[in-house]
């Protein structure tokens, strides 16, 4: 069998085991306490019972004890059990749920800060966020069951060890029996499992077609164009053949699985089971060395060893399964963020005089997305950048923001490095709109407000001027709860659902209603309707005369009224100027702007705008 | 109860007939399992023991354990195959069987069924969870042969071995289910106060996780310690109704494990047992042995008969929702109805209108049209005036609910709407790129027999030239990273030239196109509406635009507000009526005014 590659080394996944139990004890030390008393108990429990109890009832039936002394050892036995039951339903029906409850608590709260904590770019790169999503999913069941896992490994391994003491006090050569279930779970179970692995690899790619398919079936935005075109046969046959090549991959495996799965089974029971049944029937009627009890108790724990067996090897495979995991969460948790979101630093104070990217240049992954950037905002004065699709416009205001850090060269807010200033303080001088609007499952004034330090007395009256600002405020008043309602369905069925024109509307108020020098719209218009934009744009330069002012916009009829406008094309900034002089440039914007402006102005192809 | 049944035949005949040998082998499976443990735990050991406390010739032994060697050597042949080839072969079967079913139903169900949240969460549910009513379907089979086997063989063995043992094990059995019951009934009101808990507490993790809240999260740190206190009150509140019930849950969960449980098999029976064996001398030690053994396995398969029923129950609450799915017979059908005649013909609209609910108000309210074959019809409006609705009207994608749409002289309802959509081209806003070939993106079909120079041409009319020159595997490049590392994810400009390429493609009669430019630059933008003009030559076009410079040059403007026309006319002529629509353009066109 070819060795598999493994994503961590043995080492490192028996070291992620310790690091979950103390993980978990640091959480909620008691119940790690309690679950190694009830694995403990467990096993003690079975091995009693197979290993003592019928033994000695029957050695003293064959020893003619008188049925009362049996009756006392039954009584006392009957009466342990009951404390142990006891205790197991105490810990099953009150300590754990409370206990899970704490353990999803105290772990997802790390969890939180951390994700808070690190820079964004982290949640963009699939490598990482993947990872990241695998360690978070049911972190907590997870973490539990790992350190169940631990346990169950730990006593597991003790009471193999006790049950091969008890069947060698029977009988020393019935030991030997116990060879067949440690081959066939040590090394046929072990092959089965490479096996199934590389099985389970080779169906990866079927199964996720599968589960695409299955998406794509099901989810309205879909649903269209199934209606329309001949898609479905598409899909349909994507199915086929993926279910087509689920039977292939098993066909390659089976032969060798059917071998394996044979030599298993026999090893690990029939073996065994047969092999003492015929030993012990030997000792007992052929050379007379072995008492009908000592019979009965090997009868049993044969048995019982087998599964002790079984579930010590699975534990083990779990616990390096695990192991990935907890590799995920930990190296999650251990993660080194380069921009750490509490970053301290100097105090930038509450005025913006000027910000200057100088020289900036910015890659992801390799690609060059901005290069060489020199631009300048002062206060006060509005700002317009413009450029073709995925021009980098969007990533110019990450990296204000300090979402990113410039790969080179640097940005300065009032003559200082922006690195050098409290990360938190620095952030909260700028309000944003981004394109992309999401929304709380919280009311529309927590919506519009978003945390924001306004008393309480002034939120009604805030939040109202800036949704009217953005448009937005006739259609929350016809909602039942108005201000009040609570967004999305996420958990109130009553939850309302705003058409995406809506939602952004409310994005934009969210940047009306904070108080900050500045201010960044990106495209807050492109699903409105004319008369809703141009209302909005009028509403935007009003209201932030104060403010300095950045948008970003494909309408270029927005942007002549800006003080200055930034083209970005080839990754740089390649034409500045206002709007004037931009046009008398005859460059790349006076191009844009004529093509658009061209059929409001009824020029014929070739006319030029002033 | 009725239904119940039902639905569990309804699964069964399903799984039958698509692998019947499958489904045969299945069942005998349970009973192999239990059967094999009965051979060698229960028959096996007792005529060992038997054969040891009654000193019987050593060969007996010897010939009777051969024998189970034997079988058991031969049975787990199968056995490998079954789990090992004929499962993996013939479960994603017995899925299929179901799922293209239902896929057939999703691609055919109306449309409006989207648009009612109830409907479409039971679909959805359906979809999801058909793979997993399979499974829950098969396991319970397995679980009553398993059950039935037990009861078969233990059972009788205990009926013919010592009668009264069994009732010890079925007191057991009986008490203990009235127990369960009860707690069963408790833990289901804990369920209940806790679900909203759970759901409250995965929300804010979602948000804290998912990289589309991340952003916001940063730009207001305020929101997240707003929602880690709600988490952190969301795990008190569950862990202060766990401490409610707490004790209770315990004390029942002790009575039933131990009082009716344990107690009564290992401390009754057992002095029942040593009682027989050490006094009245009437029952051997061997199968006083295995009597106490086996007790356990007997108890296991009278619960696992008496969970059989509330599986079912739960699993039929499922498979209704897939069966009212299939049910569902569609108003629009897909393939009944009358073949179109050849060429362009003139549409007709007359008094439409529409509403998407009964209570809701009119989305469209009393439209007429007429439009010629060829005419350019620009539709503007505000957000929110009924233009998407008009389209999916056109397409019939629904049904007015009162008027009629003509054309070529008829009711649009008398055709196939299979054969109308393939004479109708059309460009949402929400278009989609799926995962397969380029080609077959701009086809939307199977491609395997098509030229690919129609194809090519379509993309190049919608501007994609220089991109598809670029592409090394030409119109083979695999579209999204979905299902292939290669694939490529292309722009949003870049998709919706795709998506364009495929309204040009099939070269049909009636061009509709709503909002194709709302995300693109200027540039592309002129560069998409020069392609129009070229390749809407001699057809009909519908235009939806908020840009109004992209629809001037249309043969007719229609404004609509509030579900009804309310101006139109040609640019020129809207103008000069100095209504709505000439208001709109002077806000829009004033700002590229000079001032």
């Amino acid at each position: 069998m070819s060795k598999k590659k493994r994503e961590i080394g043995r080492r490192r996944a028996l070291q992620n085991n310790f690091y979950a139990c103390g993980l978990l004890k640091k959480i909620c030390p008691s119940l790690v306490g309690h679950l190694a008393i009830s694995r403990f108990l467990g096993y003690f429990e079975w091995l009693f019972y197979s290993a003592f109890f019928m033994r000695y009832v029957i050695n003293s039936l064959e020893a003619g004890d008188s049925f009362g002394t049996i009756m006392v050892f039954v009584g006392i036995v009957v009466a342990v059990s009951g404390a142990m039951s006891l205790y197991n339903n105490v810990l099953n029906g009150h300590i754990m749920p409370i206990s899970r409850a704490i353990v999803n608590n105290g772990l997802y709260k790390i969890l939180f800060k951390k994700s808070r904590n690190v820079e964004l770019e982290c949640f963009e790169d699939s490598e990482f966020y993947d990872k990241y999503t695998l360690a978070m999913e049911k972190a907590d069941e997870r973490l539990i069951d790992t350190v169940q896992a631990v346990l169950r490994t730990f006593f597991g391994a003790i009471a193999s060890v006790c049950a091969f003491v008890f069947m060698f006090q029977v009988d020393p050569i019935s030991v030997l029996f116990i060879i067949f279930p440690v081959i066939g779970n040590f090394i046929f179970n072990r092959m089965i499992s490479h096996l199934d692995y590389a099985r389970n690899q080779d169906m990866v790619p079927h199964n996720r077609r599968i589960a695409y398919i299955n998406r794509v079936m099901y989810l309205p935005e879909y649903a269209k164009e199934m209606r329309l075109t001949d898609v479905f046969k598409l899909m349909r046959r994507q199915s086929r053949e993926a279910i087509d090549g689920l039977a292939d991959v098993t066909k390659k495996y089976t032969k060798k699985a059917v071998v394996l799965h044979w030599l298993y089974v026999m090893f690990t029971f029939t073996f065994i089971f047969e092999g003492l049944l015929i030993y012990g029937a030997y000792r007992t009627l052929v050379s007379h060395s072995m008492t009908l009890a000592q019979l009965a108790v090997i009868t049993s724990m044969m048995v019982s060893t087998t599964w002790i067996l079984i579930g010590f090897t699975e534990s083990l495979t779990a616990l390096f399964k695990n192991g990935l995991f907890i590799e995920y969460l930990r190296s999650f948790l251990e993660y080194n963020e380069k921009i750490p979101e509490n970053s301290e630093g100097a105090d930038p104070g509450k005025r913006i005089e000027s910000i200057e990217f100088r020289n900036v240049s910015f890659s992801y992954k390799d690609k060059q997305v901005l290069k060489n950037l020199n631009m300048e905002f002062h206060e006060g004065r509005t700002y317009a950048i413009v450029g073709y699709n995925g021009a980098g416009k969007t990533t110019l205001i990450k990296l204000l923001l300090r979402f990113y850090d410039p790969t080179e060269g640097t940005i300065l807010l009032n003559g200082r490095d922006i690195r050098e200033y409290d990360l938190k303080k620095y952030r909260a001088l700028f309000a944003t709109a981004f394109q992309d609007h999401r929304m709380f499952s919280m009311s529309v004034m927590d919506n519009v407000v978003m945390g924001e330090d306004i008393p309480m007395e002034q939120r009604e009256e805030k939040v109202t001027r800036a949704l009217k600002l953005s448009g937005a405020y006739d259609k929350v008043m016809t909602l039942k709860k108005g201000l009040d309602t609570i967004l999305t369905h996420e958990f109130d069925n009553e939850g309302a659902v705003l058409s995406g024109g809506e939602f952004q509307k409310i994005v934009v108020a969210r940047a009306f209603v904070k108080e900050c020098p500045f201010k960044i719209f990106d495209e807050p218009s492109s699903a409105l309707d004319p008369i809703a934009e141009s209302t909005l744009f009028d509403n935007i330069y009003e209201s932030c005369k104060d403010n300095t002012l950045v948008f970003i916009s494909h309408r270029l009829s927005s942007v002549q009224n800006a003080d200055w406008v930034y083209l970005l094309a080839d990754n740089t900034v390649k034409e500045e100027g206002s709007h004037k002089s931009l046009m008398e440039q005859k460059g790349i914007y006076a191009d844009m702007y004529s093509k658009q402006a061209r059929n409001y102005l009824a020029l014929s192809e070739g006319g030029e705008v002033a | 109860m009725k239904r119940v049944i039902e639905n569990q035949l309804f699964l069964w005949r399903l799984c039958f007939k698509t692998a019947p040998a499958y489904m045969i082998y299945f069942l005998y499976d349970g009973f192999r399992y239990q059967g094999i443990i009965f051979l060698e735990h229960v028959l096996g050991i007792r005529y060992v023991l038997h054969c040891a406390e009654y000193q019987e010739p050593f060969s007996k032994a010897l010939l009777y354990i051969g024998v189970i060697l034997i079988i058991n050597m031969i049975q787990i042949i199968p056995d490998g195959m079954f789990i090992h080839g004929w499962s993996y072969k013939n479960k994603p079967k017995l899925y299929r069987a179901l799922k293209e079913k239902m896929y057939e139903k999703a691609a055919e169900i109306d449309l409006s069924c989207y648009d009612d949240p109830d409907y479409y969460n039971d679909f959805v549910l359906a979809v999801a969870e058909a793979e997993s009513s399979i499974d829950r379907f098969l396991l319970m089979c397995n679980h009553i042969v398993q059950a039935l086997t037990i009861l078969f063989t233990t059972g009788v063995f205990y009926l013919m071995t010592d009668a009264a043992g069994v009732l010890f094990v079925l007191a057991s059995f009986i008490l203990r289910f009235f127990v369960s019951k009860v707690v069963n009934k408790l833990n289901y009101a804990v369920r209940l106060k806790v679900n909203p808990l759970e759901r409250k507490r995965n929300y804010v993790s979602r948000v804290f996780y998912l990289n589309d809240y991340a952003k916001e999260l940063r730009l207001h740190p305020a929101v997240g310690d707003q929602l880690e206190k709600e988490f952190e009150e969301a795990n008190e509140s569950i862990v202060a109704e766990q401490k409610k019930i707490g004790v209770k849950r315990s004390m029942l969960g002790f009575f039933k494990d131990y009082a009716v449980g344990d107690f009564i098999i290992d401390g009754l029976y057992i002095t029942y047992l040593v009682f027989q064996a050490a006094v009245l001398h009437t029952i051997d030690y061997s199968n006083a042995v295995v009597l106490f053994n086996r007790t356990g396995s007997l108890r296991r398969g009278m619960t696992d008969l008496a969970d059989i029923f509330p599986q079912m129950q739960e699993n039929s609450l499922y498979v209704d929702k897939i069966r009212s799915f299939l049910e569902y017979d569609p108003k629009i059908k897909a393939h009944e109805g009358e073949l179109l005649p050849e060429g362009n013909a003139e549409l007709d609209l007359e008094h439409l209108s529409f509403k998407y609910k009964e209570d809701m108000e009119e989305t469209l309210k009393d439209i007429s049209l007429k439009v010629k074959p060829g005419e350019k019809i620009a539709i503007v409006g505000y957000n929110g005036a009924g233009k998407t609705t008009l389209i999916k009207l056109l397409m019939r994608l629904y049904d007015p609910t009162g008027g009629k749409i003509r054309y070529h002289g008829k009711d649009i309802r008398e055709f196939q709407p299979y054969d109308y959509h393939s004479h109708i081209g059309v460009v949402f806003q929400d278009y989609q790129m799926y995962g397969a070939s380029l080609k077959e993106n701009v086809v939307m079909d199977c491609t395997d027999e098509l030229k690919d120079a129609p194809v090519t041409d379509a993309l190049e009319r919608a501007g994609f030239k220089e991109r598809l020159r670029k592409l090394e595997k030409g119109l083979d490049t695999q579209v999204t990273t979905e299902f292939d590392k290669e694939g490529i994810n292309f722009s949003g400009g870049e998709s919706q030239k795709v998506a364009i390429s495929r309204a040009f493609y099939k070269n049909a009669d009636i061009l509709i196109m709503d909002e194709p430019s709302s995300a693109l630059d200027p540039i592309a933008e002129y560069e998409l509406n020069k392609a129009m003009e070229s390749a809407a030559k001699g057809k009909t076009v519908f235009y939806i635009s908020h840009r109004l410079s992209t629809t001037r040059d249309a043969d007719r403007i229609i404004l609509l507000e509030n579900g009804r026309i309310e101006e139109e006319g040609t640019h020129e002529s809207l103008l000069a009526r100095n209504g709505k629509y000439a208001e709109m353009w002077k806000v829009q066109a004033g700002r590229y005014e000079n001032k």
